[in-house]
């Protein structure tokens, strides 16, 4: 039994539709990520779930047991689960240790009970030394963990973050994460755990819910969405994709501009399809020859350190290769690449049309 | 003149390395910008402080300004800052606002929460019936309570009896509860937009993460909404109770000294009937203008701590509506009920009132009548003080938002020097209640040529409102890109020309609201036009004061009405001819 069903989940504001017909479900102990560009309806459905938005039509179950069916809901206060807010929206007139005992003075939890928990929940996420300061006195980083603490001591059914990370700055970002994804791995919280940045939900979760103007376009794990993209958006949206229009000749011969490469993936029936090949999987070839070699000249090339990000034309076609540093790649250079193709992805193009 | 300007800035010194060709140009440069300050401060000074200056020597005087044999004495500010009757009218004033700040921040939080938190229907409307009586004057609103509510000829009490049998009046507003009853309705206003406005400031989502932390709509309200909203309740609370400590108008309609001992009404009335003691109701002004001086203090230092308190916000239109379900008849009730007892009911008493020969045991058998309209219509009286009220109404606003525009310009785009100077004195008179600095005024210019005009009540209310119109201009500055006066500088347009073709029309909204805000105030003034009041500046607030003194109600609520209508039309104006929106000025 999945700890979070939503089902035909659809939300409308006057004429618009913010959420079209999302269903989905989280396994207990599964952190998943609603991915998606700004204004999709990641908030909106979280919210949700969270009870502080009504659903249109659709329903919700929490733990097997439904909270929200049509318009009739169960109020958010009752619905055992718990969110970490955008703005953190810690409370300014509490202490750090008022802020989390909040929660659990609503349970009704014993005095001596309460303290131990609020303690152990501050010192995981190491704010043991601050339970005296009010909330306004904390850093961002710090704030950003008392949400954090005040979610979780509740021991809530289901945890939900929205952009918890887009109000730090780049560093912290970038430590707060790995934070956070050591926290969830100890817990096991089932999570819900909604982003616009793609390296943040591919990094943390155990499955990726891509969204895409109210809907869902595909869910799968980071592997699976990084490596069979099944349209245009999902391709593009996560990491940087080459992305050709391409015709199939025969089973796993595609014809892409002048280039005639084979791909490892059966191709859907349709003639029409666009290939996607990764820049990172474009690999220098030794020499002429051999399987999805083809020859290409550098017609720019960009020094990231870590690797070259050049643009490369082939057969007709332009597309991004991201080759080795140490190749010593130059421009006007003519060179031979190769494209495994178990690296190539066909992407049908009508998928498009529907999304 | 150069001397004395050098003098006061011992702290400025020259650029260095500026060549003595440079010398001349800049020491002209430098008289200019002090030149500036020393006339804007001396302005202020006749303005804003003269008037308190002259009010405590008035206190320290044996007489009035024009007997020759008067002297200096203690002995007013000692019989009123030690014996019993007026500590006792102290301490009954400091209740009575409290009691009266107390009440309207009560119902000003429950309605704003209503509206902004609730998924109670019609917003809009509510929101404009509940700033409505903001635009009206508490004069009238205390004068038509004073027709419901007396307890033997009261409206609501004749009809208890005429329809219901009582016997005994059913209220009687002619006490200390009802008078702070009344008052707290007309203040109400100021307290819904202090705490609708931090509302809307505030963080949704600290609301809805208590919902999730399992606390209920009633719980979140008081553990979360009301203590994150507490400095700007302090605030509110201060702010009415000096505007309610400084209110002459209801208190004396509905009380009079004798039987409630309210500071203002006291001021006015050792100075307006027998015996008429003008220094000691300058005394009792000094009292008052403490009182005021310790609100505005206590106001300013939670409305500093309640800008340190303001949280960002994400997003403004999400927050989670409380649905009330059954609760909704209720919740449209409570408003109902304020706008029925602030507007409804005190403009249906006017309007039966005028349109009746005398006060009846029943209103079964109204007298009805025309004559009190026919009279307005005729009256040479009533037609000279439409002409000094509207007079007053234009000349008061045109100058105070100029003058307000210049001082906000010079002290934040010039920067010229004592600018915090000139801030304070500009803010100096929130802290004079209008009766007190109506005293003020009589002492300073009681033996000149402008006092017995109509001009000494441009020069009060000018003074009074200075802050207000000082304080928009300001904020207006603020928020406009300094780029675009700067862009006209370097063009070559000297400070005057780029306030009045660049500054002005930038912010000419802003202006426009405080101007038709500045208007109604001065057209519904009465505290200090009372004090100055005399038959050649009479205005209509006076003049229907004078009749319901002589105990003609029926021509005093024909006057009311008449402002009430000029009232209406400056927002009206406001609304459609300005098109600014009245109730972000306030
Ligand atoms: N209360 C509301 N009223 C009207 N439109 C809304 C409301 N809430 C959200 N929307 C709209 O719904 C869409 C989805 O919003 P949201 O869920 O916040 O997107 P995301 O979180 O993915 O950026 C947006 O276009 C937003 O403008
Ligand atoms: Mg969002």
């Amino acid at each position: 039994m999945a700890q979070l069903q939503v089902d035909r989940l659809s939300i409308r504001y006057g004429q618009y539709l913010a959420v079209d017909d999302v269903s989905f479900d989280v396994r207990e102990g599964e952190f998943v990520s609603l991915l998606g560009p700004s204004g999709c309806g990641k908030t909106t459905t979280l919210r949700c779930i969270a009870g502080l938005e009504t659903a249109s039509s659709g329903r919700i179950a929490i733990g097997g047991q439904r909270v929200a069916d049509g318009s009739w809901e169960v109020p958010p206060n009752k619905r055992g689960v718990n969110m970490v807010f955008q703005s953190y929206a810690v409370w300014p007139h509490m202490t750090v240790f008022e802020n989390v005992a909040y929660g659990l003075r609503s349970q009704r939890v014993p005095t001596a009970e309460l303290t131990r928990r609020v303690r152990d929940t501050l010192e995981m996420v190491g704010l043991g030394a601050f339970e005296k300061r009010y909330g306004t006195e904390l850093s961002g980083g710090q704030q950003q963990r008392l949400a954090v603490a005040r979610a979780v001591v509740t021991s809530p059914r289901l945890l939900l973050f929205d952009e918890p990370l887009s109000n730090l700055d780049a560093g912290l970002r970038e430590r707060m994460r790995v934070e956070l994804t050591e926290l969830q791995r100890r817990l096991g919280r089932t999570s819900v755990y909604v982003t616009h940045d793609q390296a943040e939900a591919m990094a943390m979760s155990d499955r990726v819910i891509l969204m895409r103007n109210g809907r869902i376009v595909q869910q799968g794990t980071p592997r699976d969405l990084y490596e069979t993209p099944n349209c245009r958006f999902a391709a593009e949206f996560v990491g940087n994709a080459n992305l050709l229009p391409g015709v199939l000749d025969g089973p796993g011969r595609i014809r892409v501009g002048d280039l005639r490469l084979n791909a490892a993936t059966p191709a859907s029936g349709d003639a029409d399809l666009l290939v996607c090949i990764r820049p990172e999987n474009v690999q220098i070839a030794g020499e002429a020859g051999g399987e999805n070699v083809f020859a290409a000249q550098v017609e720019r090339v960009g020094y990231l350190g870590n690797s070259l990000s050049c643009e490369i034309s082939a057969g007709g076609l332009r597309l991004r290769a991201d080759l080795p540093a140490h190749s010593r790649m130059q421009q006007g250079a003519s060179i031979h690449l190769r494209v495994d193709p178990a690296n190539i992805t066909l992407v049908p193009e009508v998928a498009e049309a529907a999304i | 003149m150069t001397a004395q300007a050098n003098s006061l800035a011992p702290g400025l010194s020259a650029p260095p390395a500026a060549g003595g060709v440079m010398q001349p140009a800049l020491l002209t440069r430098l008289r200019r910008r002090y030149g500036l300050s020393v006339v804007l401060i001396a302005i202020l000074l006749v303005l804003v402080v003269l008037p308190a200056v002259f009010m405590f020597v008035g206190a320290l005087m044996s007489g009035g300004m024009a007997d020759p044999n008067a002297h200096f004495t203690l002995q007013k500010l000692r019989l009123v800052y030690t014996t019993w009757p007026y500590l006792h009218a102290l301490g009954f004033t400091l209740m009575m606002s409290g009691g009266v700040a107390a009440l309207a921040t009560v119902v000003g939080v429950a309605t704003a929460w209503l509206v902004a938190r609730t998924d109670i229907p019609r917003k809009g409307f509510l929101e404009l019936c509940l700033i409505a009586p903001l635009f009206l004057s508490p004069f009238v609103g205390g004068l038509a309570w004073l027709i419901l509510g007396s307890p033997k000829s009261g409206l609501i009490n004749v009809m208890a009896r005429d329809f219901l049998g009582l016997r005994t009046p059913l209220i009687n507003v002619v006490t200390t509860t009802g008078i702070v009853c009344v008052m707290a309705l007309y203040f109400v206003p100021y307290a819904y937009l202090t705490v609708s406005s931090s509302l809307r400031n505030m963080d949704p989502a600290m609301e809805e993460a208590s919902y999730l932390n399992g606390a209920g709509i009633v719980s979140t309200a008081l553990r979360i909404t009301l203590p994150v909203l507490r400095p700007a309740l302090i605030s509110a609370y201060f702010f009415i109770f000096v505007l309610a400590a400084g209110t002459f108008s209801i208190p004396a309609v509905l009380g009079g000294a004798s039987r409630v001992p309210f500071l203002a009404v006291i001021v006015f009335q050792t100075s307006a009937s027998y015996p008429i003691d003008y220094g000691k109701s300058a005394a009792v002004g000094t009292v008052l203008f403490w009182v005021s001086v310790m609100g505005v203090m206590l106001y300013r230092f939670a409305s500093q701590s309640a800008r340190r308190f303001v949280t960002v916000t994400a997003r403004g239109f999400r927050i989670r509506q409380v649905r009330l379900r059954g609760w909704r008849g209720p919740a449209m009730a409570v408003i109902a009920v304020y706008v029925l007892l602030a507007i409804g009911l005190p403009y249906l008493a006017l309007i039966y009132t005028a349109l009746t020969r005398y006060i009846t045991a029943s209103v079964l058998h109204a007298p009805w009548t025309l004559d009190n309209v026919m009279w307005a219509r005729d009256a040479p009286e009533v037609t000279d003080s439409i002409v000094n009220t509207l007079l007053v109404g234009v000349v008061t606003p045109t100058i105070c938002v100029g003058f307000a525009v210049l001082l906000a310009f010079a002290i934040r785009r010039l920067r010229v020097p004592f600018a915090r100077t000139l801030d304070y004195l500009a803010m100096f008179p929130i802290a004079i209640p209008g009766i007190v600095l109506g005293t003020g005024i009589f002492w300073t210019y009681v033996t000149t040529p402008v006092y017995g005009t109509i001009w000494i009540l441009v020069l009060a209310f000018l003074a009074s409102y200075l802050p207000f119109a000082y304080r928009i201009s300001d904020t207006a500055l603020l928020q406009i890109d300094k780029s675009w006066e700067e862009a006209s500088s370097l063009c070559g347009a000297a400070h005057g020309r780029t306030l009045w073709r660049v500054t002005v029309p930038l912010i000419r909204p802003a202006l426009l609201s405080a101007w038709v805000m500045v208007f109604i105030f001065s057209v519904r003034e009465i505290s200090a036009a009372i004090l100055l009041a005399s038959p050649s500046n009479e205005v209509l607030s006076t003049v229907s004061w004078n009749y319901l003194d002589y105990g003609d109600q029926q021509k005093a609520a024909v006057l009311g009405l008449i402002q009430t209508v000029i009232l209406i039309g400056g927002v009206l104006m406001g609304q459609f001819v300005f098109r600014v929106r009245l109730t972000q000025a306030v």
